[in-house]
């Protein structure tokens, strides 16, 4: 082979994994010189330099080595599916501010929401395209890939469907769709732009899209399974003997039940399609972000509820979280560990 | 038990090992590591030799080694040097890879009763 299309092909797939362009420049120079070398010593070049692929695959997995996200990806998964939940905080914050305003000064405040409910799901999807952009530029710059990238879409479009600007249920399903949509559409055609993936749109599919579907349909059957059961326990005469403390204790662990099992089912359910196709351990940590996603999402709504009862509990509030967050997150970390200990994955560790 | 992690990773780094100790010599570019490795290993490791420069760039980002491009014989090049904790690096591994050399060799070759080592 001469050595012009061997580096082409390795420029290419650097180019596929979005290193930066400094980087690649460097490296790309560093190889050209080393052939030229190898040429003036009258020596056949390309072949000494190996499989154009693997070495650049190999300079991807040095330079993702290099950056603390890229060497632990737990903390990538916090930095690009947890965080998400801060700046949209403070969204949150500034717009409720904004509404106190309008109130106090009579312009409608609780209600100005409603009036323009348009108005205000253009504005979460604005934001949450902007959050997503930076996380993406983050990754980007610290080189560590797409997956991490569409996480952060995948967090931030879900909590933007957190956001209701209407309470109305007749228009609140096209709000939700166009705050997730928006975000989620834009770093989905950014990613499939920049990396010309082939199967990027089967993977997301998959591995973001359908833990939706799978969990809501787990929950409903899980819920469905347990209600007669709740219901004979808590009817019977032996429990309203307990004293509340022991009656308090049985709901809760009931009540944590019934989001342990779906989160879990769904979480091992997605490692093992993972392990089946082989492919790498980011995509476990994606699906468990849109499974943190929609609990959190579930949470938020329990969370709304108590509050305009005024009955807000704290203890089956931690419990939703444990149940939605710590169950898939401690899926994936189990299976990564396991994955890497067998040494099938090839994450940098 | 950490300790016990210690072997699998080290045998991973043996290529920064080499290149660690054949730049704490003197300062060399690319192609000439890869020609320095082949001769100080009578050619017995063979590698594709694009692959010692995401090695080279990793120690660069670890603080291991530090580059700079200089004219040598006409032409750029990017020269490698080694760091005071690249040398510190250098000491403590080679101390660990004589460890395991030792350990291997003592249990291929047997006790001196002359019954496997892993036997006991």
């Amino acid at each position: 082979m001469e050595s012009q299309p061997w580096l082409n092909r390795v420029r290419e797939r650097l180019a596929r994994q979005f290193l930066p362009a400094s980087y690649v420049q460097r490296f790309m120079g560093e190889l050209s010189d080393h052939l030229e070398d190898v040429k003036e010593d009258g020596m056949e070049a390309v072949s000494r330099l190996g499989d154009p692929e693997q070495v650049a695959d190999d300079a991807v997995t040095a330079y993702k080595r290099r950056s603390f996200l890229g060497r632990h990806p737990v903390a990538a998964f916090l930095v690009f599916a947890i965080s998400p939940v801060i700046p949209w905080f403070f969204v949150w914050v500034v717009l409720g501010c904004v509404a106190h305003n309008l109130n106090t000064s009579g312009a409608g405040g609780d209600t100005w929401f409603i009036e323009h409910h348009w108005l205000c799901s253009l504005m979460f999807a604005v934001c949450s395209t902007i959050a997503g952009t930076l996380y993406g530029e983050l990754a980007m710059w610290l080189g560590i890939g797409r997956k991490w990238t569409l996480a952060s879409y995948a967090a931030i479009g879900g909590i933007a469907m957190l956001c209701e600007s209407d309470s109305r249920l007749s228009i609140m399903p096209v709000m939700l769709l166009v705050q997730f949509a928006v975000p989620f559409a834009v770093g989905w055609w950014s990613i499939k732009r920049k990396y010309e993936q082939k199967y990027a749109a089967t993977k997301v599919l998959v591995f973001v899209v359908s833990p939706v579907v799978l969990l809501m349909i787990l929950s409903c059957v899980v819920s469905l399974a347990m209600r007669p059961v709740t219901e004979w326990v808590m009817g019977s005469q032996a429990v309203k003997r307990l004293s509340p403390a022991v009656f308090d204790a049985v709901f809760y662990s009931a009540y944590l039940l019934r989001h342990v099992i779906p989160t879990a089912v769904a979480g091992l359910l997605y490692c093992t399609l993972t392990k089946r196709f082989g492919l790498g351990g980011n995509w476990i940590f994606i699906s468990c972000t849109v499974i943190v996603t929609f609990e959190a999402m579930k949470l938020f709504d329990f969370a709304m509820e108590m509050s305009r009862q005024h009955i807000l509990s704290i203890p089956l509030t931690l419990c939703d979280i444990l149940a939605g967050f710590l169950v898939p997150l401690a899926i994936g970390w189990w299976f990564m560990r396991r994955k890497r200990e067998q040494g099938q994955l090839q994450l940098a560790a | 038990m950490r300790s016990k992690r210690t072997n699998p990773d080290f045998l991973n780094g043996v290529p920064e090992l080499l290149l660690l100790s054949l730049l704490s010599r003197r300062p060399m570019y690319g192609y000439e590591l890869v020609q320095a490795i082949r001769a100080s290993t009578n050619g017995t490791l063979e590698f594709g030799e694009g692959c010692i420069y995401p090695v080279l760039h990793r120690l660069e980002a670890d603080g291991m080694l530090s580059c700079r491009r200089e004219t040598v014989a006409g032409r750029s090049r990017v020269i490698y040097r080694v760091t005071s904790k690249g040398s510190k690096k250098l000491a403590s591994t080679t101390n660990t890879w004589q460890q395991i050399v030792q350990a291997v060799n003592h249990a291929l070759q047997g006790t001196e009763d002359g019954k496997p080592a892993m036997a006991q």
